[in-house]
C-alpha cells in the first residue's frame, strides 16, 4: 500500500475506532495509542482482501480487544470489576432508567451518557461500553474481559445504577 | 436478554455515531511517525536476520569433509581388494589400516569443525571467521613429502599417518580448548 493509500485507510477509520477506544480505556493517549496499534496491525496483517464493511468489524473487534488489553495491563482491571462488585448495589433500576430515558432526546441521552462514563471507575465504564456501545451480549464480553459471565451481569447492573445517580446529579 | 437501556441503545444506534468525538489535534502526523519507526524497525530487524544467515563456509564445510572422509576411506579400502588376494582377517587388518586412520582423523576433524561452527553460529562475523581460518590453516597445513606417502609399504603409512593425525588432532584439541577458554572469560 502507497503512503498516501496507508493515510487515506487511517483516516477512514480513525474517528470510529478512537471512540471505541476512549469509552472503554477512558484516556484519550492510551485511545490514540490503541487506535495507531490497530491500524497498523491491521495494515501489517495478511488478511488478504476483505469488504468495507468486514474490514470495519475486524478493526472495531480488534480495537476493542487492544482497549481491553491496554486497560488490563495499565490498571489491573480483573481485580477492580471483582472488588467493585463488592462494594455496590446489585439492585435492578430498570424502572428508573425508563423514566430517565423519556425525559430526553436520544441524541442528546447517548450524548450525556458517553460523557458521564468517561468519570466513571474502569471497571463500569467497561463493561458498560461493551454491552451498550458496542453491542456485545453478556457471553461475548464475559470472553473479552476474560471474567465470569455472572461478574458481567452483576457489574452491569451496579454499572448502572451508579450511571443513573450521576446523570441525575448532573441534571439537578 | 436484553434490559431496556440495552434496548434503547439498539434502536438508536444512529446516534452513537453521532455524538462521537475526534481524535487530537496532530494525530495524523503522529500515525505518519509511529508507522515509520516501525517500518524502519522491521527493515532493521529483517536485515539483522539476513547478517546472522550461515556464511557459505560454514553450510559447505561438513558435507566436504564428509565427502573427502569418504572417497579417501573407500580408497583406502578398495586397494587392498584390488591389489591382493582376499585377506583372512579383514576386520582385524582394516582397523590398523592406513584407510581407517585416515578415516577416522578425516571423522574427528569434521567433528571438531561443526563444534566450532556451532561454537561461532551468533559470534560477530569477523571473529568466527578468524576462527575458522585458524582451524583451516591447520588442516591444510602443507606436508612436504605427501606424494611419497603411496611409495612406502602400509605398515610404514600406518605408522606415519597415525603420527601425523595424532600430532593434528592435539593441536586441534588445544586450539579448541583455547577457543572455548577465550569464550568463557569474555562472556
Amino acid at each position: 500500500m502507497a503512503h498516501q493509500e496507508i493515510i487515506r485507510f487511517y483516516e477512514k477509520y480513525r474517528r470510529k475506532l478512537y471512540n471505541i477506544a476512549l469509552r472503554i480505556t477512558g484516556d484519550s493517549l492510551d485511545a490514540e495509542d490503541v487506535v495507531q496499534d490497530t491500524v497498523i496491525k491491521y495494515l501489517r496483517s495478511s488478511t488478504g482482501k476483505l469488504a468495507d464493511q468486514q474490514v470495519e468489524a475486524w478493526l472495531c473487534k480488534a480495537c476493542v480487544r487492544a482497549s481491553v488489553d491496554m486497560l488490563r495491563v495499565r490498571k489491573a482491571l480483573k481485580i477492580k470489576l471483582e472488588r467493585l462488585a463488592e462494594e455496590d448495589s446489585e439492585e435492578d433500576c430498570s424502572r428508573q432508567w425508563e423514566d430517565m430515558l423519556m425525559r430526553d432526546e436520544p441524541r442528546e441521552m447517548i450524548s450525556c451518557i458517553r460523557k458521564v462514563m468517561q468519570g466513571m471507575p474502569d471497571g463500569y465504564r467497561v463493561v458498560l461500553s461493551l454491552l451498550l456501545f458496542e453491542g456485545y451480549d453478556y457471553a461475548e464480553a464475559a470472553q473479552i474481559l476474560q471474567v465470569e459471565e455472572s461478574t458481567v451481569r452483576s457489574q452491569y447492573l451496579r454499572g448502572k445504577r451508579k450511571l443513573l445517580g450521576l446523570i441525575n446529579d448532573m441534571k439537578d | 436478554m436484553m434490559d431496556n437501556l440495552q434496548q434503547y441503545f439498539k434502536s438508536n444506534k444512529a446516534y452513537i455515531r453521532d455524538s462521537e468525538e475526534n481524535l487530537p489535534y496532530g494525530d495524523e502526523s503522529r500515525f505518519e511517525e509511529r508507522w515509520e519507526a516501525l517500518s524502519r524497525d522491521r527493515i532493521r530487524f529483517r536485515s539483522g536476520l539476513k547478517r546472522r544467515k550461515k556464511p557459505l563456509w560454514k553450510v559447505v564445510a561438513f558435507p566436504v569433509l564428509a565427502s573427502l572422509a569418504l572417497i579417501f576411506g573407500v580408497r583406502f579400502l578398495m586397494r587392498p581388494i584390488m591389489t591382493q588376494p582376499e585377506p583372512v582377517h579383514t576386520v582385524a587388518s582394516d582397523a590398523v589400516s592406513p584407510g581407517s586412520i585416515y578415516r577416522d582423523y578425516c571423522r574427528s576433524v569434521a567433528d571438531i569443525t561443526v563444534e566450532l561452527a556451532v561454537l561461532t553460529a551468533y559470534m560477530d562475523e569477523e571473529d568466527a571467521e578468524e576462527a575458522m581460518r585458524t582451524l583451516d590453516e591447520i588442516v591444510y597445513e602443507p606436508v612436504p613429502l605427501i606424494d611419497q606417502l603411496e611409495e612406502v609399504d602400509d605398515a610404514r603409512q600406518t605408522e606415519i599417518l597415525r603420527e601425523y593425525s595424532a600430532r593434528q588432532l592435539k593441536t586441534l584439541d588445544d586450539f579448541m580448548n583455547n577457543f572455548k577458554q577465550t569464550m568463557k572469560t569474555s562472556n
